[in-house]
């Protein structure tokens, strides 16, 4: 039987007099890939924060599996340009109070390309540097669940491809779930297991596989939407 | 970061010989009566220093007006046990009771300001404007019926007091080196809440404890700051030496220590200007601080010299 990775009952995500979700309850299994998508404004970040504890949830409950340690990288960087913290500070930051080794660290800076920025002030690093450095001080915990909410909005495509075939590779060794929020849709829905989709017109969770149809998307979204399945590859159209 | 120790070091030497050059007399008379003002300047060196650490992490973590308010509010404490003392016919101008009023004042201010806040109803700076308004009317109002009366307000307000007792000095010592060892050995934890509150309780560090603890040690630094140094002096020297310090700072320890620098030679230099030209002392360290604020525009372009000079001569 499959570990439930996290279970949520008539869970439901807001702000006091403003739900953005229908009450949810679902049992995610240990070791998948959740992405969570919607519209801008429908909740996801919110979500997010609150499966994470911090924001108090509107209704219902959530519950993770016992043990569980988390790694997330934050839509836009919290640290204020006041802060002279170098790259390896933050890192430090990401392994306080928890066992990495020299070797870990060394290995995640290279694989994001970061090790020449290791000794540069975080608020003198580009948006991309940033998101780069945010995501290694995220898995210097060896988190068993990786939260990452938007990763690629400051990288170019090139970067975004590695990231997605590094995030592969850091799972099979280190066998964590990975919940990603992402606007792009039809990235989304290649790259992950199951999807959290809150649409305005409700809100869909489930595996892809069993979810993805036009008639859920139709309902979710209360738009008409083309979906087109080849062997390797969905294409989603809003219509 | 040597070149930072540098210039500000030469920044005070600018000062003191400024001082000299434009009144000897009186400088020569300040360092040969220096039995006569150790205390007290020695006093403003560890509030300053204390300040300056507190207000380090008040800076980084954007609440220097709620500092503010709880400075007042440890004032309207320590008049307010003035007032209750002299009602019953007591004295307590030299008691640790009043540093204990003060505290308890500042901690409702700290309570009062964490429960608006939390409630996100009204936003801070009117919440905060409200603590400090109302505390500074209510210092007035009451330090008018006070058996210490007017001088005792300027004292505790502007910082005026040139005389500190040896009582007061060895618990000023006492609470500041508490309050440093918690810091030196929390400072990860207080950096690290600081930058990034939402990441570390992720991480499962507790941060509510952690901020509660922080302003626990800002309530009792403040407090025992500014009976010896004043209100108004005690933040500018949460504000100044920080500023100073964080502005071009290269990693959170050059930050840390030239703000602990700044921090305890403020208050001796401002007491110096004081002796020379009879000013107030608290507005003196104030002007005094001011002095570093403006050389500061200079600090840029003079690391940058010594930097260029020194990889010169390297290659």
């Amino acid at each position: 039987m499959t570990e439930v990775l996290l279970k949520t009952n008539q869970f439901v995500v807001g702000y006091p007099e403003r739900p953005l979700s229908s009450p949810m309850t679902m049992e995610v299994p240990s070791g998948v890939r959740v992405g969570i998508i919607g519209a801008n404004g429908s909740g996801k970040s919110t979500l997010v924060r609150t499966l994470l504890g911090l924001l108090p949830p509107l209704g219902g409950n959530y519950q993770w599996a016992e043990k569980i340690t988390h790694g997330y990288v934050p839509q836009e960087d919290q640290i204020s340009s006041i802060f002279p913290l170098t790259v390896m500070d933050l890192l430090k930051m990401g392994g306080m109070g928890k066992s990495h080794s020299e070797q870990t660290t060394t290995q995640i800076l290279e694989e994001l390309e970061l090790t020449p920025l290791r000794k540069k002030l975080f608020r003198e690093l580009s948006r991309g540097q940033k998101q780069r450095v945010l995501i290694a001080r995220a898995l210097i915990g060896n988190p068993s669940v990786l939260v990452l909410d938007e990763p690629y909005s400051a990288l170019d495509d090139l970067f975004r491809e590695k990231l997605w075939r590094l995030f592969e590779q850091w799972k099979k060794q280190n066998h964590f779930s990975l919940f990603l929020i992402e606007h792009d849709l039809n990235r989304v829905v290649n790259q992950v297991d199951w999807i959290i989709l809150l649409g305005p017109h409700g809100t869909v969770v489930g595996p892809v596989s069993e979810i993805l149809s036009e008639e859920v998307l139709n309902k979710a979204y209360g738009s008409k939407i083309h979906l087109y399945k080849d062997n390797h590859e969905i294409q989603i159209h809003f219509l | 970061m040597k070149y930072r120790f540098i210039f500000y070091s030469l920044c005070t030497f600018l000062i003191l010989g400024l001082g000299w050059l434009t009144n000897p007399t009186e400088a020569l008379h300040f360092a040969r009566e220096w039995t006569l003002w150790y205390e007290p300047v020695l006093a403003g060196m560890i509030g300053g220093t204390l300040c300056a650490l507190l207000g380090y992490y008040m800076v980084l973590n954007r609440i220097v007006f709620v500092s503010l308010a709880i400075t007042q509010g440890a004032g309207f404490g320590i008049f307010l046990a003035f007032y209750i003392a002299g009602f019953w016919g007591y004295s307590l101008e030299h008691s640790p009771l009043t540093a204990f009023a003060g505290f308890l004042m500042a901690s409702a201010a700290a309570f009062l300001f964490s429960i608006f806040h939390r409630s996100k109803k009204y936003p801070d700076e009117v919440l905060i404007g409200l603590i400090y308004i109302i505390t500074s009317g209510l210092i007035i109002f009451i330090g008018d019926r006070i058996a210490e009366g007017k001088h005792a307000i300027d004292n505790l307000l502007f910082g005026n007091a040139v005389a500190v007792t040896s009582e007061a000095l060895g618990f000023l010592i006492l609470v500041a080196g508490i309050l440093l060892i918690f810091h030196f050995i929390y400072r990860r934890e207080f950096l690290y809440v600081s930058a990034d509150p939402d990441f570390m309780k992720v991480a499962g560090l507790n941060t509510s404890f952690w901020m509660i603890f922080f302003y626990l040690t800002l309530t009792v630094g403040i407090t025992v700051s500014m009976k010896t140094l004043g209100s108004l002096p005690v933040f500018a020297l949460m504000v100044i030496p920080p500023f100073l310090s964080l502005k071009e700072a290269r990693s959170p320890m050059e930050a840390v220590l030239l703000s602990l620098f700044l921090g305890a030679i403020i208050p001796p230099l401002g007491y110096y200007l004081s002796f020379l030209y009879s000013f107030p002392t608290g507005a003196s360290m104030i002007v005094i601080g001011f002095g570093y604020l403006l050389l500061s525009i200079f600090e840029k372009k003079i690391n940058r010299f010594f930097i260029a000079n020194n990889s010169s001569q390297k290659t």
